[in-house]
């Protein structure tokens, strides 16, 4: 290459370099995305929240299905005790009755009506939970 | 200042690891991504996906590949997905829109340079070329880092380069004006 052509050569590269010296963002592209990413970062921040009561919705959820379950659970339970202990009133009654005469005999009415009352709370309970009421929550404050 | 970007990412500062990031690449992606595209405008938006992309996925960067060769490959595949949708959006056009398209495949000079012949010629070279003459004369930039921004051996860019500026001095020369 002579020394006319390398002129030439070195012109050419100082027009291409001119020509593609500008070849840049517009003005403000940082500002533009500063404000894009502040807006994704929005966006995000609140798709997280969202995720986060969605997610504590459910756990609710189940929590109050399995509470459902074993209240269900419980109730089969009472009732299956119950009907038991009705079976077998049914069956031993007299019997019982008949042992128990001379006791009941020297207790006052008044202690015996007294003595029914838990039996009586007890199907209280038990029907409240067949309509799915836990009795419990009457004692809470 | 990739060690720095690098140090603040390891901190889990990806905020802060932005914004000196974008200084320091913001005119190498848009380069990139306008050697490809060919439109200034688009080059902007790819630019702008390709740093959001970074802020996302500046927490999983592992550096088993450099930060800039990282950045390039996601400037190169952003900016290919972009040119895939427009040649799928013109090719589902009508003529008179496909015609409008292609009117802006190559896009215009850049107002401060008047050189719109010299402009002209670089458009009417092989893509590669084009992309090569465009990354090695924005910033001055050495072979080697225009090889590693388009993922390209080094001898096949300084093979480009070469023949470009044969091709374009010799239509210069045609045209009676040897780069002058």
């Amino acid at each position: 290459m002579n020394t006319e052509e390398t002129d030439a050569m070195r012109l050419l590269d100082a027009r291409l370099a001119r020509l593609h010296a500008d070849l840049d963002t517009r003005p403000g592209f940082e500002a533009r995305l500063a404000a894009h990413v502040a807006t994704l970062a929005e966006e995000q921040a609140a798709a997280t929240q969202e995720a986060n009561r969605q997610r504590i919705e459910q756990a609710y959820a189940a929590e109050r299905a399995a509470a459902g379950r074993e209240a269900r659970f419980d109730t089969v339970i009472l009732a299956i005790a119950g009907l038991t202990a009705a079976l077998a009133a049914w069956r031993f009654c007299p019997v019982v009755l008949a042992g128990l005469e001379p006791l009941l005999s020297r207790v006052d009415p008044g202690v015996v009506g007294l003595a029914v009352l838990p039996v009586a709370a007890g199907a209280l309970w038990v029907v409240l939970r067949l309509f799915g009421v836990d009795p419990r929550r009457f004692a809470r404050p | 200042m990739d060690e720095e970007i690098i140090a603040l990412i390891r901190e889990g500062k990806p905020d802060a690891a932005l914004s000196l990031l974008v200084p320091a690449y913001r005119r190498r992606v848009f380069g990139l991504a306008f050697s490809i595209l060919r439109d200034r405008a688009a080059a902007e938006d790819v630019a702008q996906e390709v740093f959001v992309k970074l802020w996302r996925s500046l927490a999983g960067y592992d550096g088993r590949a450099s930060l800039s060769t990282w950045i390039y490959a996601i400037t190169r595949n952003a900016s290919i997905s972009a040119l895939r949708k427009r040649r799928r959006t013109v090719s589902m056009s009508e003529p008179t829109v496909a015609a409008e398209a292609d009117a802006v495949e190559s896009d215009a000079p850049p107002p401060e340079a008047a050189d719109t012949q010299l402009w002209q010629l670089v458009e009417a070279l092989p893509e590669r070329q084009r992309q090569v003459v465009t990354l090695y004369y924005q910033d001055e930039r050495s072979t080697d880092e225009v090889a590693q921004m388009l993922g390209l051996p080094v001898n096949t860019v300084k093979t480009h380069l070469h023949r470009a500026r044969a091709r374009l001095a010799a239509a210069l020369t045609a045209q009676g004006e040897y780069a002058a």
